[in-house]
């Protein structure tokens, strides 16, 4: 295999499959990158046997072939070339050969064989969505998928697609965050899937703001076709629990909210919580939202906040950082907070059919 | 070899007092016609929980079964624990080393730090003065024996009080660190474990001098935070300081305890678990905490044992929202036929209980249900003595095997006036005629 490819483009190509490389893996071969040369193209693939992530390029290859070499190792020599023309040659017994320049290196790879091949989706069912309002709803609700292992359903995104509506769906348990939008849907298709968060991430990372993402699925896989870069991924297997059951039907109290200034004024209260139990409590009284965090030993806070509020006199305590996701997150100017009780959930909507509720803390 | 660690003598200076023997000689303290024999404490366990130095001289040790110590001295004397009036002397030492520092840090049952740097002037005394009046103290006082260090660091100290037990004091300053250590095998190194031992001589390592002497990265690299750890404190450089405090958030809570005799009955054997799971429940929520991890171990009568861990899917301090598991566990333990001798309940990944983080999807009835029933069980144990209330099962502890090891501590047979089998004076019962 040999080939010729500006550092730019190589560089570029590999950041991005590398963050799919195994950091820790009993096979050797998945720390590295496979490399694909065929018809002035070269095709890069990473795999951790859950996701896997191949993009494609130009490139003047001179001589076909296949082989694979460490990833990180390869990423961070080409960090440091100069800006300039790439020229690479693999000999049959794996030694990749980099000039760049004035620049030499060799490095020892493994036979392309022994890469594991990507699933196939020949009988898969598929859909096509913007990629830009695909990638805002990864990111509206992601950071609610849980990261303890005890439940491994949850460690993940439930996409639902049922009449017409695309429903993006995460949960730790402790707070849920829902996103929705009107899709145009084939009149059959219905599923129901649960991608992982490694996936998810390197979605985020992989969509743009244009175009279309076609996705496949069967029922254990999923892919995620663009323009360059084929993203596929196992399925988080289980059964998602029962979201509706735990967005609450009805509130007593509504009350908007500036989300920004919101936002600002726990960011500084949190930062007097206690680093082991964080927790913030919001007082709203009439007509004024008092935020307040004590912690012994540490100090207290107190940020005020002008709000319309008529209610009964309500004192909700929260973990921060569970509050201030969604606030990060969402770009609307105002947030509703819908209030029932001191112990029930509360939930925070905006314009855009976005919901998030979120388990207050209780003191015991 | 002759180049120190450290040119000064004591930039910092770490006290470890460590008893000696000390369950041994705290029975003596009580009851002074023991001295001079040969004693060992476990009765109740059938295995030496500690033997005095008269019996070690026997070749007695901790760990050791009974019927052996036995058949190695045939005039050994056997005392159940009594850790109600163990408790009390360890408390009474602590208390004599708070009043020479503040700094003074419960290590556990018979052994502390203290920090005494600085305080020469007050003392108007070197450190080694010092550490020889809180032993002299401690003598005069309780009657009862501790080995000192005295060194720069916890590490250090804790091995220079082991050097010269029993009654020991030994001071290591910074300028002899190095000279210490070569004296010093590895396996002798707090915080080396058997593994690391082997681990570090087949790197050709032999003393903890050979250890100290290599570069910090080195150690960092084959031993990882604990080696850089172990290195440093080995060099006179504290990486653990004296805490004065109690004991930071405990890491784990276990309740065991070994039958009077070996037993292969299922219902008794469940009953002996439960009830520790219900001690050790108990216990947590005393001390405001709840656990996400517990451990089950059955230990067979010929030493083997068997344990398993579970994950609850929310950390607790409710007895019964942990049985199921435990039972499970039990379940899967127990082999029909095999005669246990001792149960135990470890739990881990413990946190403080102030604040809860309820789930969506959890089930709130029932824990609510769950704590209600516990805060129950507590309120009867304040009023009418633990496990007042109890699980049914433990109605077979009663069909219990019976031997001498039900011999219960003289503290707990011989009440003081006005004591009851569950309150009692913070006051030893000593055996000695005025």
């Amino acid at each position: 295999m040999k080939f010729t490819l500006s550092k730019d483009v190589f560089l570029k190509n590999l950041q991005q499959v590398q963050s799919v490389v195994s950091t820790h893996s009993t096979l050797p071969i998945l720390f590295n990158v496979l490399i694909q040369a065929e018809k002035q193209e070269l095709v890069l693939t990473a795999t951790d046997l859950v996701v896997s992530l191949r993009c494609r390029m130009e490139a003047a290859v001179k001589k076909p072939g296949a082989s694979t070499c460490p990833a990180r190792r390869l990423l961070s020599i080409v960090r440091e070339l100069p800006q300039a023309e790439l020229d690479i040659d693999v000999t049959d017994d794996q030694v990749m050969a980099i000039q760049c320049e004035s620049s030499n290196y060799k490095l020892i790879g493994l036979a392309a064989d022994d890469f594991p091949a990507l699933p196939k989706f020949d009988e898969a069912r598929s859909v096509s969505l913007d990629q830009g309002a695909f990638k805002e709803m990864l990111k509206k609700t992601g950071y609610a998928a849980s990261t303890d292992e005890s439940r491994p359903i949850l460690n993940g995104i439930l996409i639902l697609m049922r009449d017409q509506k695309l429903t993006l769906v995460a949960t730790d348990g402790r707070r849920l965050a829902l996103v929705e939008q009107d899709i145009d849907l084939p009149q059959d298709m219905q599923c129901s899937l649960v991608i992982p968060t490694k996936t998810v991430n390197e979605l985020i990372k992989a969509l743009g703001d244009e175009g279309t993402v076609k996705i496949k699925t069967t029922s254990n896989l999923a892919a995620f076709e663009l323009d360059s870069v084929l993203i596929t991924s196992k399925l988080v297997e289980g059964n998602f629990p029962n979201f509706r059951q735990v967005i609450p039907s009805q509130c007593e109290e509504r009350i908007a909210l500036d989300r920004e200034q919101l936002l600002a004024a726990v960011r500084r209260a949190a930062l007097l919580a206690s680093e082991k139990n964080p927790s913030v409590k919001l007082l709203f009284a009439k007509n004024q939202l008092k935020i307040v965090v004590v912690t012994p030993d540490v100090g207290e806070a107190t940020e005020s906040l002008p709000i319309k509020y008529d209610g009964k006199p309500l004192s909700m305590v929260f973990n921060p950082t569970y509050l201030m996701d969604p606030l990060r997150t969402l770009t609307c100017d105002e947030v509703a907070v819908e209030l029932a009780d001191e112990l029930s959930p509360a939930v925070i909507k905006c314009d855009i059919p976005f919901l998030y509720v979120l388990m207050p803390l209780r003191l015991n | 070899m002759d180049q120190p660690f450290l040119l000064y003598s004591f930039p910092r200076a770490i006290l470890h007092v460590d008893g000696d023997a000390f369950f041994a000689s705290v029975e003596m303290s009580v009851n002074p016609a023991l001295k001079g024999r040969p004693l060992v404490t476990g009765q109740e366990r059938g295995i030496i929980a500690c033997a005095s130095y008269e019996a070690k001289a026997l070749g007695i040790r901790r760990g050791v079964p009974l019927r052996e110590a036995r058949r190695l001295c045939p005039g050994l004397v056997v005392l159940p624990s009594d850790y109600e009036t163990y408790s009390l002397y360890s408390r009474r030492m602590f208390d004599i080393m708070l009043r020479h520092t503040p700094m003074v840090e419960e290590y556990s049952i018979d052994e502390g730090f203290a920090d005494i740097t600085g305080l020469r002037r007050i003392a108007r005394a070197p450190y080694e003065a010092i550490a020889r009046r809180i032993q002299q103290d401690i003598r005069r006082e309780l009657d009862l024996g501790v080995s000192i260090g005295l060194s720069l660091t916890k590490t250090l100290a804790k091995l220079a009080s082991k050097a010269r037990k029993p009654a020991g004091l030994l001071a290591v300053p910074g300028r002899d660190i190095h000279r210490f250590l070569q004296t010093l095998p590895l396996d002798k190194v707090w915080g080396f474990g058997p593994n690391t031992v082997q681990l570090l001589a087949k790197l050709g390592l032999a003393t903890a001098f050979d250890f100290a002497s290599r570069p910090e990265a080195w150690a960092a690299r084959v031993l990882g935070k604990t080696g850089r750890e172990i290195w440093n404190e080995l060099r006179g450089v504290s990486a653990h300081p004296v805490l004065a405090a109690e004991k930071p958030a405990q890491a784990s809570l276990s309740k065991g305890k070994t039958f009077p005799a070996p037993s292969a009955d299922p219902d008794y054997i469940r009953a002996a678990l439960l009830r520790n799971v219900e001690s050790a429940f108990i216990k947590l929520r005393r001390i405001r905490l709840r656990a996400r991890k517990m451990a089950v171990v059955l230990r067979e009568r010929d030493y083997g044992q068997q344990g398993l861990e579970t994950e609850l899917p929310r950390a607790t301090s409710a007895t019964h929202e942990a049985l199921p598991a435990v039972e499970a566990m039990f379940g899967r333990l127990y082999r029909p036929g095999v005669e246990y001798r001792a149960t135990m309940i470890i739990l881990t990944r413990i946190e403080p209980d102030r604040v809860e983080q309820p789930d969506l999807f959890e089930d709130r009835a029932a824990i609510e249900k769950f704590k209600a029933v516990s805060r129950a069980i507590d309120e009867a144990g304040t009023r009418f003595g633990k496990h007042a209330i109890s699980l049914g099962s433990g109605l077979f502890l009663r069909q219990g095997p019976e031997s001498e090891r039900s011999r219960q501590p003289e503290r707990k047979t011989r009440l003081l006036p006005g004591e009851t089998a569950r309150r009692r004076l913070p006051i030893p019962y000593l055996a000695i005629r005025v």
